[in-house]
């Protein structure tokens, strides 16, 4: 990530992070760039597509199957987004 | 693409004339999974909504539930004559052959056009499209509709994501030639499917592809193998957009839809489905938490709970959509007709 796209970054990362806290409110871990959604942040499949579908709107576009699969860490979410900016 | 179907006002159309519906006898609640799987009841109750399950007593095959769904289904119609049986079932009691024959026989239905119809948890909307399009060609002018599944005989009972979720069951419409403008008259219908999804929910054995392969298969590919994500997603998205187009070219608006019954797969899909479809959540019908994912049983089953419970009255506008493997989804509209849920006769 250069510098000129970091403030950006921040933008997307604050506003991932108030979707994934909408959606599991009960979570006391610190969400984290590396924080794996299941193991640490301990959220279930069903809400992580919830989670996805909710950032899909916030930022406007689909994500593909195999990212749906893919997406295990908040960083994987955050990168998902910035390659469609 | 879907493939859309509309009866045309003063056309002909099939119409509901009886519907029946049954649970296998074993109840198996949460705690008793919970132990088994080395989770806790309320684990498995927050993920799916689901408290409880009925599955096949060992010696049991679909077939009992689909002959007993349709005793109840023809009951409640007064026992007419009919011309077709379409079993729409992923458990078949064989996979060679068919099972809807030996369903017809055991339900005294003669030799009467029968065949098994495999669209997994959609094979309900299915077989309605279906047995609509038998009727409406004027070929038959009556059949029984029956959607029936154990799925409790291709899960893994250790495997805590898939084993809590499904259970047995069946249930049955008969339908008859009649018109759109009647209660009960099956109105627009979509279905689709998009094979691209193939390896989202399969059981893997069992099929050619195995046995051709010549190897024993992994007993593991014998079960059914979910991808949990993909499953959610497209069956949110399908359902929704499925019934959304059904409703449209009925030429209701949503507001106008008093009960949504969709596949019941778990609470958190029926929940978001509705949201997509722009229903409140109390207009999507529930009985997952009583019976589970019962497949092509759960559309049927579910209405009836409806029913029974008096959520669903003569001249509701209903919307039914269902999603499964394959992937496979569909819709059909109706305003419910003044019919009697079926009995069996004492034994």
């Amino acid at each position: 990530m250069t510098t000129a796209e970091a403030p950006a970054a921040s933008a997307v990362l604050e506003q991932i992070s108030a979707t994934i806290q909408d959606a599991v409110a009960e979570t006391d871990a610190p969400i984290t760039l590396d924080a794996a959604l299941g193991a640490d942040l301990g959220i279930d499949s069903m809400s992580v597509v919830e989670i996805l579908v909710q950032i899909e709107k916030r930022f406007g576009f689909q994500l593909a199957d195999a990212e749906v699969t893919g997406i295990t860490t908040v960083r994987d979410i955050l990168d998902a987004v910035l390659r469609r900016q | 693409m879907s493939h859309d179907m509309r009866s045309g006002t003063g056309g002909v159309t099939a119409v509901i004339a009886g519907i029946g519906a049954v649970t296998a006898d074993r109840l198996v609640k949460n705690d008793e999974l919970a132990r088994r799987l080395d989770v806790t009841p309320d684990w498995i109750r927050v993920r799916t909504g689901i408290e409880q399950r009925y599955v096949l007593a060992p010696g049991e095959a679909t077939s009992d539930l689909a002959v007993r769904a349709g005793r109840r289904a023809l009951a409640a119609a007064g026992d007419p004559d009919v011309d077709f049986v379409i079993l729409a079932t992923c458990t078949p009691d064989h996979t060679f052959p068919s099972t809807a024959p030996s369903v017809a026989t055991r339900l005294g239905l003669g030799t009467v056009t029968a065949f098994d119809l495999n669209a997994a948890c959609s094979g309900f909307v299915y077989g309605l499209s279906a047995g609509t399009g038998l009727i409406a060609s004027g070929a038959f002018r009556s059949g029984l509709v029956i959607g029936a599944d154990a799925i409790s005989t291709i899960v893994d009972h250790d495997d805590p994501v898939t084993a809590p979720i499904f259970g047995d069951g069946a249930g049955a419409v008969v339908l008859r030639a009649g018109s759109p403008d009647e209660p009960g008259g099956l109105l627009a219908q979509t279905t689709g499917s998009d094979g691209s999804l193939l390896d989202t929910l399969i059981t893997p054995s069992g099929g050619s592809r195995q046995r051709a392969a010549g190897v024993a298969p992994d007993p593991v590919s014998s079960y059914l193998r979910m991808e949990g994500r993909l499953v959610f997603r497209h069956a949110v998205q399908r359902m929704a957009q499925a019934a959304r187009d059904v409703v449209a070219r009925t030429g209701w608006t949503v507001d106008d839809v008093d009960l949504l019954v969709a596949h019941q797969a778990n609470e958190r899909i029926l929940t978001a489905t509705a949201g997509e479809v722009g229903l409140p959540p109390e207009k999507a019908f529930s009985n997952v938490d009583r019976v589970a994912n019962t497949s092509a049983a759960s559309i049927p089953l579910a209405l009836v709970d409806a029913l029974e419970s008096g959520v669903l009255r003569p001249g509701a506008k209903v919307v039914l959509a269902g999603f499964g493997g394959g992937a496979t989804w569909g819709a059909t509209t109706l305003v419910w007709p003044d019919i009697a849920v079926g009995t069996e006769p004492a034994a």
